[in-house]
């Protein structure tokens, strides 16, 4: 069954094929949450609340790309989070995990212990950098970045221009680069450094 | 100053071109442009090889697994719940603007029958000020306020008089002032409570007391009209009569339109911006 049918079907109350687009799309929306709240409970909230969200709306979805319908709903449930987060200031959990125990996900078979180790250092550095990002800068870059959405379903997904858009992009990466480079001295860990040609 | 501020806009700029050419949002002249700007600039190479590896970077982060499933419970959530809000925003949007023109429409209707006591005054004011018997009008409407009324009001009018022409007043106006003045008695003026003058919708009388002054001062333009005392004297004091009936059901019908008015367009307005907020969340 193809995804127009499923919405369709969707609408009509079948509870089913929602859940089935909820099954499509759950990893894509938890991650975006993850990348943008820097925190896996807060953006397991945010992913439930942006499936029910979807659930409820889902008559006013006028067709399109049903992603990036989704992908709008999850940024703006983080921005409320986090503007709740800023009124009430919480430490995070994810701060006072075992730094082993919280990326354990990244273990891969067949990944040594010393690529393991450089995997989770970047992979540190990187969240580390993104959190120090002002919100509207970090969710463009993870958009753009680490879910490689174009300028314009960024500028439709976030309701902003195309030109606010290049230049968030734009500042993010510069203030990303200089973050990774004030961190460990080099822009990346020797293993990935400047690996891909590809742009 | 400017040359630095020109030189970080030629930064930013420069540094908008770089993404652009990493993310293939440049056109072929651009992207032609930038890379001979490339060619000649070691420096910029190495940004764009720096930010060029960062983007794969974070590409290649891997994702998370999702701790678990968000598919919804179908006892639940067996039908999608109607958002009769959601549904409702057109409406509502069209409904708060409507409001909004027609509260607007009344309260301009308000004040261009001087309810504020600002913008109606001068133009009552300008229509029924321009005799001298103005001068006598007013002091015959202070009148009751002061405590010997007729005695009170009769000076009033004879120095209003007086302050406004002290060289062409006549024995005619004095005249006319005293006459005004003294059948002026509380009767005749006391029955327009204050409350109507101050909301200023009443006839000409109400919105003559700010503009006394004026009144006065226009006495000197127009004195040969005073001349002829006796018919003006006649159609001043029907009108001062007369609408007073009027004038207290006529605000009041207008206020309790504008009040009901602005009650709705406030509510209209807080669930026309209530369906926004939540369609914007979408």
């Amino acid at each position: 069954m193809n995804e127009e049918t499923l919405i369709e079907r969707a609408q009509k109350g079948d509870i089913a094929a929602f859940n089935r687009l909820v099954v499509q799309y759950q990893e894509l929306v938890f991650n975006v949450a993850y990348r943008i709240m820097s925190d896996p409970a807060a953006a397991e909230d945010v992913a439930q609340e942006t499936f029910i969200t979807a659930h409820q709306s889902l008559r006013s979805f006028r067709g399109g790309s049903f992603k990036s319908w989704l992908i709008r709903i999850a940024t703006n449930r983080c921005y409320d989070e986090l503007r709740r987060r800023k009124r009430r200031p919480q430490s995070s959990l994810d701060e006072i995990m075992d730094e082993n125990e919280s990326f354990a996900f990244l273990r891969s078979p067949q990944d040594s212990p010393e690529t393991h180790r450089q995997r989770v250092e970047l992979a540190l550095a990187i969240e580390s950098c993104l959190k120090d990002l002002p919100d509207d800068q970090r969710v463009v870059t993870v958009l753009s970045d680490v879910e490689g959405y174009d300028y314009q379903e960024i500028a439709n997904i976030t309701r902003v221009s195309l030109g606010t858009v290049k230049s968030r992009i734009s500042r993010a990466r510069a203030k990303l680069r200089d973050c990774l480079q004030s961190l460990g001295g080099e822009l990346l860990p020797v293993a990935y450094r400047l690996d891909s040609k590809g742009t | 100053m400017f040359n630095s501020m020109r030189d970080r806009g030629d930064r930013d700029r420069l540094q908008e071109t770089l993404d652009a050419y990493l993310d293939n949002a440049l056109t072929p002249a651009e992207r032609a442009r930038f890379e001979a700007q490339m060619t000649a600039d070691p420096r910029l190479r190495t940004e764009v090889e720096q930010l060029r590896a960062l983007r794969w970077q974070m590409r290649a982060m891997p994702r998370r697994r999702v701790p678990r499933s968000f598919a919804l419970d179908p006892a639940a959530y067996a039908r999608p719940k109607a958002q009769p809000l959601l549904q409702l925003y057109p409406v509502l949007r069209g409904a708060t603007a409507l409001s909004a023109f027609l509260l607007i429409f009344v309260l301009a209707l308000g004040a261009f029958q001087g309810q504020f006591g600002g913008a109606g005054a001068p133009a009552a004011a300008a229509v029924t000020s321009t005799t001298a018997q103005d001068s006598a009008e007013i002091a015959a409407i202070e009148a009751p306020q002061q405590p010997p009324a007729e005695e009170s009001a009769a000076m009033t009018a004879d120095e209003a008089a007086r302050t406004a022409s002290p060289e062409t007043t006549t024995v005619t106006e004095e005249a006319a002032a005293a006459e005004l003045a003294a059948p002026a008695p509380a009767g005749t003026s006391v029955p327009v409570p204050e409350g109507d003058l101050s909301l200023g919708a009443s006839p000409p009388e109400a919105t003559l007391l700010p503009n006394a002054g004026g009144a006065i001062a226009e006495a000197e333009l127009a004195p040969t009209l005073a001349a002829e005392p006796t018919m003006e004297l006649f159609a001043v004091q029907e009108a001062a009569n007369a609408p007073a009936p009027e004038a207290v059901a006529q605000p009041s019908t207008l206020l309790l339109v504008q009040i009901g008015l602005g009650v709705l367009f406030l509510v209209l307005l807080a669930l026309w911006l209530l369906a926004r907020r939540r369609a914007r969340s979408l």
